[in-house]
């Protein structure tokens, strides 16, 4: 046995290095989970460098410190190889631990393998060390010392990655200082050192114990430079880390004053905390009135309960809030608020607060309702008119007629005149033209009043097949289609909507009418109807190889009694006018590319949903002048 | 032209403000053979008048077979008005009412039937269709039976 002893300065040294070293590379541990991908490897590099070396530098210092009487000597490959050791293994437990997906549980993994990577770290040092004499280990000790450093790593990792707060960073670097240091004197307790016949090693070592104080400063030092550097590091990236918070911060303020709107926020149940200066300022609520759910107070009495059920399904599901509901302004009058409110969630999924902005649309609304308003109007008048227009007509037809039947006593009146031959043929052709005119005339109106009833008539929409309604469509056709030697064809695919049949029908029936009807004579017509989805529309493709239509008249083909081409076919220009007036009705629109000569695509766009369906009679202004 | 005794004593009351369809429809009554009493008002104030009497009872009506044509779209009020007024009185309401009007909307006629209406005519703007409804509501008028008013 020899006697051995500890020099305390040189523990104490050791001890400072340990937990300095811990402190150093946890805290840039604790970095590699927010870094940029790109980053992540210097960052776990840097941490392995500085606890590896920490737990090297303490050992070392450590044996420094140790008096047992005799000279010793270290292996370089060992040592060398005890430092890889203890970086790799430290390196490897910060990249599993710091791993974007890893969990709590992970530290049961990173702990263990570090403090096995201190205990390895230990022993391969141990190892490494040439003494003149025998070294003997007892396992027990050995066990325990192993112990030590697992359970202390694996808590100081545990500290680590729970929280960033400097208490329990400082804390978590004295757990972890003690798993280094704790281990390495409990491992030193089980050693014990036998001497040989001294002199065989004496000569070549005996040139390194003077120094032996010296040497564990410069290490110290070494040490304590390489950790304050990687902290000056640290701190580098913290400021950094602060300047994109305060930026970010910064972001947020100027979001709340861009928009358009009043920002507010609630805790995850929907109550509101804290000052709400926005939603104080519309509602001229104080802060004793909003709190909690006193908010709800503001909104329309008649809103409440949908604005209730739809918070709570939005909750349930953590979506964006979307809703509309009107809000008790400071005067006391209603104003109508479009709300979007987007829950902030913590880590672990749950909801920690919302954030949610009013805007005003009022001016929207009122803007709205008076476009629906003018537009009744409108259409009123073209009811009324077309009515007030067909009873002089009555008049005008029925004087004629009555005057068509005189022609036979006027004749009869005549019998022997020179002249009566001619004065009835002028009477003829003037009654001729009269009844013309008042049966275009009639036709005309006809077709404003069916187009003001398409804008009144209420839909009913209703889940619609296309694929078999279009068919059915060019089933109906299919005489005129072989009459001119053409073909249609609907393509085999098609999404469901849901919009009113007949609307649907006239649509469709109009275009491929029209399709079938200004085919080219010089070329088997051909046409095809196919769908594309488009979000939550659909559009709908009627295209034909016909005459096509010259690009001044593009627009005219809508308007309500205009044509285009050559007027070879029968017609009144109304069909496009009625379909435009329909698709519109459902919610859509209609475009058209044409080429004359090449033919002609109409482009039907609807909404899947109805979104007319609130258009029923009920609302539609009764019209009792009639 | 056949005189049709039994509805001898039934008076047409005519409610019409274009004059020109008045005597269209008059002419037309009278080729198929009806020969009563038209009495032709052009408003809905002194058409309600006659009706209704001076007091405005009904009493005047009273003892009165009529039989009422009656145009929707007047100067002054609406056909429904006065259909409402008529079927609400007892003394009017007995007299059929037959509604000839230029409008065809679905809402309307129903309205009218709802209120007590007995017929409700849309007039064709082809004359051959106006002359051959009114000649045929000519012919249903020398056959049915028109009970007097209480």
């Amino acid at each position: 046995m020899v006697h051995t002893g500890y020099n305390p300065a040189l523990v104490a040294l050791s001890v400072a290095i340990a937990v300095i070293a811990s402190y150093t590379a946890l805290d840039l541990g604790s970095r590699v989970r927010d870094a940029e991908p790109g980053r992540r490897i210097p960052w776990i590099g840097a941490a392995a460098l500085a606890m590896g070396g920490g737990i090297w530098s303490m050992h070392f210092v450590g044996m420094l410190a140790f008096e047992m009487g005799m000279p010793a000597a270290y292996d370089t490959g060992l040592t060398l190889l005890s430092l890889l050791i203890a970086v790799g293994a430290t390196g490897g437990a910060f990249a599993w631990v710091s791993r974007t997906v890893a969990g709590t549980r992970d530290i049961l993994v990173s702990g263990p393998l570090m403090g096995i990577g201190i205990a390895g770290m230990h022993y391969t040092g141990m190892a490494a060390l040439r003494v003149p004499g025998n070294l003997a280990y007892s396992i027990p000790v050995v066990a325990v010392s192993v112990l030590i450093a697992v359970t202390a790593a694996t808590a100081a990792l545990w500290l680590t990655f729970r929280r960033n707060e400097v208490w329990q960073k400082i804390a978590a670097a004295f757990v972890m200082g003690f798993a280094v240091a704790g281990m390495h004197y409990t491992g030193m307790a089980a050693a014990t050192f036998t001497a040989e016949e001294a002199g065989a090693h004496a000569a070549h070592v005996s040139a390194l114990a003077p120094g032996q104080q010296n040497l564990a400063l410069v290490v110290g030092g070494a040490t304590f430079l390489i950790l304050f550097l990687a902290l000056l590091a640290s701190s580098i990236d913290q400021q950094r880390v602060q300047r994109d918070l305060s930026a970010s911060e910064a972001r947020f303020r100027a979001a709340v004053q861009a928009v358009r709107g009043v920002l507010w926020t609630n805790d995850a149940e929907g109550r509101m905390v804290g000052e709400q200066p926005g939603w104080s300022a519309i509602t001229g609520q104080s802060r004793e009135e909003y709190q909690g759910f006193g908010w709800a107070n503001a909104v329309h009495p008649d809103d409440s309960p949908s604005s209730i059920a739809a918070w709570n399904e939005t909750v349930r599901e953590k979506r964006t809030f979307v809703h509309e509901h009107r809000v008790r302004s400071r005067d006391g009058t209603w104003r109508h608020y479009a709300i979007r409110a987007v829950p902030v969630l913590a880590p672990d999924g749950a909801i920690r607060e919302w954030v949610g902005v009013h805007t005003d649309i009022t001016e929207q609304r009122e803007a709205e309702a008076e476009l629906r308003e003018s537009n009744e109007e409108i259409q009123r008048y073209a009811y009324i008119v077309s009515h007030d227009l067909r009873a002089p007509l009555v008049n005008v037809m029925g004087f004629t007629s009555e005057l068509d039947a005189t022609r036979e006593d006027i004749r009869a009146a005549l019998q022997g005149h020179p002249q009566a031959e001619g004065i009835d043929a002028d009477l003829g052709e003037a009654l001729g033209f009269i009844s013309a005119a008042v049966t275009r005339m009639e036709g005309l109106i006809a077709a404003i009043l069916k187009l003001s009833r398409e804008g009144r008539r209420s839909f009913q929409p209703e889940a619609l097949d296309l694929k078999a309604l279009l068919q059915r469509l060019a089933d109906a056709q299919r005489h005129q289609t072989e009459a001119a030697g053409a073909e249609v064809i609907v393509a085999s695919d098609f999404p469901r909507i849901t919009a009113d049949r007949l609307a649907v029908e006239q649509i469709f029936g109009n275009l491929l009418d029209n399709a079938v009807k200004y085919l080219d004579p010089a070329r088997p017509g051909r046409i095809t109807v196919t769908a594309t989805a488009v979000g939550a529309r659909i559009r709908i493709d009627v295209a034909d190889n016909g005459r096509g239509i010259a690009e001044r008249d593009h627009a005219r083909v809508f308007e309500l009694f205009r044509r285009s081409g050559k007027q070879d076919r029968p017609g009144e220009g109304i069909g496009l006018a009625h379909v435009k007036a329909l698709v519109r009705s459902l919610g859509g629109r209609i475009d058209m590319t044409s080429r004359l000569g090449d033919g002609t695509t109409f482009s039907v766009t609807l909404p899947r949903e109805s979104a007319t369906a609130t258009r029923t009679g009920a609302d539609a202004t009764p019209l009792a002048a009639e | 032209m056949r005189p049709v005794p039994n509805v001898q004593s039934v008076s047409i009351v005519m409610i019409e403000d274009d004059e020109g369809h008045a005597r269209l429809i008059e002419r037309n009554i009278r080729r198929a053979g009806v020969n009563n009493d038209i009495i032709p008002f052009r408003d809905g104030t002194s058409a309600l008048a006659y009706l209704m009497g001076p007091d405005g009872s009904g009493e005047a009506s009273a003892k009165r077979p009529l039989l009422i044509l009656l145009d929707l779209n007047l100067p002054d009020m609406t056909g429904i008005d006065i259909l409402e007024k008529v079927k609400a009185n007892p003394h009017t309401r007995r007299s059929p009412v037959v509604v000839l009007t230029t409008t065809d909307d679905s809402r309307e006629v129903q309205r009218c039937y709802d209120l007590g209406a007995n017929v409700y005519i849309t007039k064709p703007v082809n004359y051959e269709g106006f002359a051959n409804a009114i000649r045929q509501l000519g012919l249903f008028f020398s056959v049915m039976q028109v009970p007097e008013n209480p």
